[in-house]
């Protein structure tokens, strides 16, 4: 039977191959009309962010017909080792996602969105080479100056009052719904004219709805919005001489901030909710009903915590979209349940989903991490159905029931159940010392499913070492990994006598004895550990001095490496990396630079073939940001980055292309007819020059972003978007083009005392997409959407809302003259506790 | 003769209105109201009438604050910053006199839990309960109040806490109790835990304690400063 596997798979890999070369080919004669086709996920991308600040994220698919499993956000700061991701929430017609503030950091984060279809076909944006291209957010480092918050000012007239900040103080950090500018007056009589006092927040003058007095001068408002705020108050003494100006600034913390705060804080609390969604796309319905809840807590030293998502989408024959976690612990022993993403780090685990149990015990001398349970669900393939006809096998599909031909009579392999075990022991605290020592185990259980393919065993160790000197200005981190995969392991391990036999080496060890570790076979991976193919390390040093943040890194990942705890990982690559952040001008400016120096496909160095040599990528990057806190001057932020890769070759496997990517964003605050706007605009630029395939791997993108959002006292919020983005691939003939245009406003209304927002919208998209024709350019597709919505969101009491909104699409093809009317409904409700 | 009374009475009236105005410039602005969640409400010494307390209220002098059951307050003291936060169900009354740059501060606290943060000292604050009074020579310390006895718990400096019947000195760390007819002692505190679950910015932190009182009998005490 095993034998009969083997041969299956061997020809299964001959299949592959030929499979491959005529997928590539195909690739090579129409990838420019793939990849111009192929451009459903529709995201605009965020240019510019602030560190601690969420950055959130929007995209919706270009056909509302399709359905995501998930859409997920890859991020990572720029030069880390591999990416994390969130879900993205899906709203009525998008997606919506936050990068969370607590990890966004300078000088830069990079991210890309993956959807995953019912179908199992994947999307990505940038749809070209997301892993190593991602979209790049220039993350500015917000620096408050700290102020005394008592102060002696004089008037030119000699008179002098003391000024004291009662709140919030200069670079606090509060929470919104606890914003208050007081400041109090201690003074002789006469100091101030009470009516000459001005307050400016943001240099909007909001005086007269401050509440001024001879002792104190307080305002507050019922919306303030997250980030860096200024305040300046001017007076006059008695006499009418200028008091010198106060100036402030201070940080309203976002809504992510806030959470982690409350899940620190005791006691109970959490929410539950309950979300319906319904949905007719050409005549097709589909009604999902989601349902969760969390909850957190302390009881003395004790911490708890749990978490499930249910929805009406869960499938058996699909890896699990349900979550449950349960968890409780103290700071330094602590168990959980359920769906956990444990990290060791970032070269061993780092983030993957594990069913399972979750433990901890950290005695800050020694500590010990372990994890346990499954990262993929088993679920079977499906074979082909066949009949005998004489010495004769007819396959037929188990679907159409059409003939077809097989040498394995598998329709589709299916996904072995896989479980995961990892150890991870350290000495040390790590607040400036701890070094680690990590073991991770994960393995496909062959007996789970009937119908799949090469099943896997692997075994990483390695060890690692933080420290952190001059009150962690200096931080060193560095990471070594030694990987063995066994690719096929339905065959089992080989035994001492068959290597003998094959191989004709004695070996001193029978590895049939070793299996509960690693099952060894011709399949695994290195079979030669001396090379080091499977060896992989990482160091960053990291320093904080005289307004720079330096950070130099270095890595080397084996062509062989293999972590089935971090899949993401990119391997065949060594070089380094080096980006300095400099504060400028009191913190209004910031300069980004950085080089990225790698060599790709390291084992091609070594294999003594003139066809195939290594790739070079060098990115060298700036960018200035500039957030002056003079008023009516624009924050302004740019951006380069230029790519180079080349492997020296001129020939088949030659790769030589430069990719040059650009991004502006320009934000202006103006007062206007009684209302504050915010204005800005977003270009970001992209194009790849292939020196040897630029009719297939040209590509050029050119996003333009507008937005007005207007903030009027009715209350009234009011957003105006137009956006367009220009994609063009291959060149001359056969150059393809995509031409995406959005229109949208929207309008939010607070009313009842601000328990009920009403919000109401019409978003128009128009895209045109042409390729090259006998006679000239044609058109491929050239249509038209229109989706108008309206929903409202009432708080019943301060902890429960509901939710409702609606939206109605129109869509028109007008190649086709096809056209279809959409509706799609959505309900939620939600308590906290 | 009776005309004459008249006169007096207007007199005396009008001198008293024109001293009450004098008092209350003195004794205007003297706190604010820096949070306010859920049932806050404030009786308001002149004119007397009841309003919700917001953020942002100013607060005078003869002021009476009261929470709901899921109330909670922090009041700042505008010529020091002193802090004062609220918890539910509690009633307190705050007084104030302006001298020169500073507030001569009393606090009336009737029922409820408190904590009381000083940050710069200028001048005294007593906080007065029905059972004892505590001067605030130290920084930081919770207290919780019923009509028969008073529990203060000193985090940071010293407290004076005394009433007819004698004194202690709380240190930090230190628990002291007083009821209406002893003199307030320090409790033997079996077990503490403060936890400081918001970061050093001032705001709320969580304490728990289980005391032995002078019969011996152990009792707990439950501060929780939560976000609500």
């Amino acid at each position: 039977m095993k034998n009969n596997n083997k041969k299956m798979n061997t020809d299964m890999k001959n299949q592959l191959k030929t499979f491959a070369l005529c997928f590539f080919l195909l690739l090579f004669c129409h990838s420019s009309l793939l990849l111009a086709q192929s451009s459903p996920l529709i995201h605009f991308p965020v240019s510019a962010g602030f560190s601690g600040q969420d950055i959130v994220l929007e995209a919706k698919f270009e056909n509302p017909n399709l359905q995501a499993t998930y859409v997920r956000i890859f991020y990572r700061v720029q030069g880390a080792e591999d990416y994390q991701y969130i879900e993205m929430d899906e709203e009525t017609d998008r997606f919506v996602g936050v990068i969370p503030g607590a990890e966004v950091q300078s000088p830069a984060m990079e991210y890309f969105l993956l959807a995953l279809m019912s179908d199992q076909s994947v999307m990505t944006n940038p749809e070209s080479n997301p892993f190593y291209s991602p979209h790049y957010v220039s993350v500015t480092e917000q620096v408050i100056e700290k102020k005394p918050v008592e102060k002696e000012i004089r008037s030119s007239g000699g008179a002098k009052t003391t000024t004291l900040i009662l709140s919030p103080e200069p670079g606090e950090k509060i929470p919104p719904d606890e914003f208050v500018i007081a400041v109090s007056f201690i003074s002789e009589e006469g100091a101030i004219d009470e009516k000459s006092v001005k307050l400016f927040l943001d240099d909007k003058d909001v005086t007269a709805s401050t509440e001024v007095s001879e002792y104190i001068v307080s305002y507050t408002s019922m919306s303030i919005s997250p980030g860096i705020h200024r305040v300046r108050l001017t007076a006059s003494d008695g006499d009418g001489n200028p008091l010198e100006p106060l100036t402030w600034e201070f940080r309203v913390a976002s809504t992510t901030e806030i959470r982690a705060v409350k899940k620190r804080s005791t006691g109970l609390r959490g929410r539950v909710y309950v979300d319906a969604k319904s949905e007719q796309i050409t005549n097709e319905k589909l009604s999902t009903i989601n349902s969760g809840a969390n909850f957190s807590g302390k009881y003395g030293a004790v911490h708890y915590g749990g978490s499930f998502f249910l929805t009406s989408r869960e499938e058996k024959e699909a890896q699990p979209r349900n979550r449950y976690l349960i968890e409780a612990g103290t700071s330094w022993i602590g168990m959980r349940f359920g769906d956990t993403n444990p990290r060791f780090n970032d070269l061993i685990l780092w983030g993957k989903r594990v069913r399972g149990i979750e433990a901890y015990l950290k005695l800050g001398f020694i500590n010990f991490e372990f994890v346990q349970g499954e990262t993929y669900r088993g679920i079977d393939g499906m074979r082909y159905n066949f009949q005998l006809a004489g010495n004769d096998t007819i396959w037929t599909h188990p679907e159409s029931g059409d003939t077809v031909q097989t040498t394995d009579g598998i329709f589709r392999y299916g996904t072995y159940k896989q479980t995961l075990t990892g150890l991870r022991s350290s000495l040390g605290s790590g607040r400036s010392f701890q070094l680690g020592i990590n073991l991770l185990k994960v393995k496909d259980d062959v007996q789970s499913i009937q119908n799949g393919i090469t099943p896997k065993d692997n075994l990483v160790v390695g060890p690692d070492l933080y420290m952190a000197f001059d009150n962690r200005r200096i931080e060193f981190r560095a990471a070594v990994a030694f990987s063995a995969l066994t690719n096929d392991i339905s065959s089992g391990p080989l035994t001492k006598a068959g290597i003998d036999t094959v191989f004709d080496i004695d070996l001193p060890i029978d590895p049939a004895e070793y299996e509960d570790y690693l099952i060894l076979n011709a399949s695994t991976i290195p079979l030669d550990p001396s090379n080091l193919t499977s060896l992989a390390y990482n160091a960053e040093l990291k320093l904080n001095y005289m307004r720079n943040d330096l950070r130099v890194r270095y890595k080397s990942i084996g062509s062989e490496f293999n972590s089935l705890g971090n899949t993401f990982l990119r391997t065949n690559i060594e070089g380094y990396s080096i980006y300095d952040r400099i504060r400028l001008m009191q913190n209004q400016l910031y300069l980004t630079l950085g080089y990225d120096s790698f060599l790709d496909n390291l084992d091609d160095e070594d294999d003594e073939n003139d066809f195939t040599e290594p790739t070079t990528l060098n990115t060298f990057t700036v960018g200035f940001s500039y957030y002056p806190r003079a008023r009516g001057l624009p924050k302004v932020s740019l951006n380069f980055k230029d790519h180079n890769r080349d492997n020296s070759l001129d020939t088949l496997n030659a790769v030589g292309n430069r990719t040059q990517d650009i991004s502006v964003q320009l934000g202006y605050d103006i007062q206007l007819l009684n209302a504050n706007h915010t204005l800005s605009l977003g270009i970001i630029g992209s194009d790849r020059v292939d020196d040897f395939m630029p009719q297939s791997s040209n590509i050029a993108n050119d996003i333009r972003i507008f937005t007005l959002r207007s903030r009027f006292d009715a209350p009234l919020t009011t957003t105006l978007t137009f956006a367009t983005n220009e994609n063009r691939t291959g060149e001359d003939i056969t150059e393809y083009s995509f031409k995406y245009n959005q229109y949208s406003f929207n309008a939010d209304y607070l009313t009842m005392n601000n328990k009920l927002k009403l919000n109401s919208g019409v978003n128009m998209t128009s895209a045109i997409g042409s390729k090259p024709g006998v006679n000239g350019d044609e058109k491929y597709t050239d249509y038209q959407r229109i989706a108008f919505n309206v929903g409202c969101h009432f708080k019943i009491t301060p902890r429960q809302y509901i939710l409702l909104d609606g939206y109605i699409i129109n869509f028109k093809e007008k190649l086709d003259s096809s056209s279809y009317m959409d509706n799609i409904y959505r309900a939620r409700y939600e308590i906290k506790f | 003769m009776r005309y004459d009374i008249k006169t007096v009475l207007f007199i005396l009236l009008a001198i008293s209105i024109f001293h009450s105005e004098l008092i209350g410039d003195n004794d205007k602005d003297i706190a604010i109201m820096l949070k306010s969640k859920g049932s806050v409400r404030v009786r308001r010494a002149n004119p007397k009438k009841w309003e919700n307390g917001t953020r942002g209220s100013r607060l005078h002098s003869g002021d009476i604050i009261k929470t709901g059951e899921d109330g909670l307050a922090a009041i700042m003291f505008t010529d020091d910053k002193s802090l004062m936060k609220v918890r539910d169900n509690s009633s307190l009354a705050i007084r104030g006199e302006r001298k020169k740059a500073t507030i001569s501060k009393r606090v009336k606290f009737a029922l409820g839990q408190f904590w009381v943060k000083v940050n710069k000292q200028k001048t005294d604050l007593y906080v007065e309960t029905p059972s004892g009074i505590a001067a605030v020579k130290g920084t930081e310390f919770y207290g919780m109040v019923s009509s028969d006895s008073t529990v203060i718990f000193g985090i940071e400096g010293l407290i004076s806490f005394k009433n007819k019947f004698g004194e202690i000195l709380i240190e930090a760390g230190e628990t002291g109790v007083a009821d209406r007819l002893n003199a307030p002692v320090i409790v033997d505190t079996e077990q503490f835990r403060v936890q400081r679950w918001a970061d050093d910015d001032g705001s709320e932190k969580m304490l728990e304690i289980e005391f032995k009182n002078s019969e011996g009998d152990i009792k707990s005490l439950k501060l929780n400063y939560e976000e609500q």
